[in-house]
């Protein structure tokens, strides 16, 4: 705790090498969460340096009543959803992803499970914004449900119903394209 | 059954996600060129920040607004029950076609 709060001390007195490691430990963690809202990397490059510059900039209005990850995730996510909002994200999978590269017959089971993944995860990146925040959260940062709502700013019963209805799409997704669990 | 299922779709979903992010990192030249950046940022001051400070406008303030707006709206579309006569009456005082008419030997005006 004391630690944490000497590192903030260090960061709001402008200290390079504080600021350096806050980078070098969180840029690929918040690209990645960026990238899953607004699936182009360069985008997301871009949200990430604008959140950091952001926080270097109003660091000292860090109250520290959460931790420092939380608020950084919410800047990043914010931005995101600014850019997704403002620009109409278009739905992008590249063929060469969709098709099994390996062209020698496949057993029957490795095929549908292959095809399974690749269905997943284009119906995981066209879920809207409010469902990929949280899930990308949940599953793939496997944060706890009160530090998604604190991240969000959303009740814990709202991120609840969020996870809830997310897989709930997913799965009639599946469903519909014959894919069952 | 059905839990099964769940437990399935959730090892499904942080795999997915998993092999999909993995490979998603910053470029080489990130760190400094954000650090370079920032070296010519100058911190904002207390009033800066107090005016960038987002106005959360309570849910029950924002429906009393939309419901006066609405209001007034509707207020504008109604027809209004009672016109106020004008005070003088406008007469056509063009000249009127007079017709005499030869039979009756009465003369006709434009009436």
């Amino acid at each position: 705790m004391t630690e944490a709060r000497d590192y903030i001390e260090r960061l709001k007195n402008r200290d390079q090498m504080a600021y350096r490691e806050l980078i070098e430990e969180y840029s690929n963690k918040l690209l990645r969460i960026a990238y899953y809202i607004v699936k182009d990397q360069e985008m997301a490059e871009d949200i990430v340096q604008e959140s950091l510059i952001s926080i270097y900039k109003n660091i000292d209005g860090f109250r520290g009543d959460s931790q420092l990850s939380t608020w950084l995730t919410r800047v990043v996510i914010n931005n995101a959803k600014r850019v997704v909002g403002k620009k109409r994200v278009i739905n992008f999978f590249p063929l060469k992803d969709l098709l099994i590269k390996d062209h020698k017959p496949l057993p029957h089971e490795v095929v549908i499970k292959k095809e399974k993944e690749e269905v997943l995860k284009e119906i995981l990146m066209s879920l809207p914004v409010k469902y990929k925040e949280v899930l990308v959260l949940y599953f793939y940062e496997e944060l706890k449900i009160k530090e998604i709502s604190e991240i969000l700013d959303i009740s814990e019963s709202g991120i609840k119903s969020r996870l809830k209805r997310g897989k709930e799409k997913i799965r009639l997704e599946m469903e519909r394209r014959a894919l069952n669990l | 059954m059905k839990e099964k299922n769940h437990k399935g779709l959730e090892d499904l979903i942080k795999a997915t996600l998993r092999d999909e992010l993995i490979s998603i990192e910053v470029d080489d030249g990130f760190i400094e060129k954000t650090l370079t950046i920032s070296k010519g940022i100058t911190p904002s001051t207390a009033l800066e920040r107090f005016l960038e400070r987002e106005i959360a406008i309570p849910v029950s303030f924002a429906a009393i607004g939309c419901l006066l707006a609405i209001g007034l709206l509707v207020n504008t579309l109604l027809i209004p029950k009672e016109l106020s006569h004008p005070k003088y009456e406008i007469r056509n005082l063009s000249s009127t076609i007079t017709l005499i008419s030869d039979s009756e030997g009465i003369i006709k005006g434009d009436q």
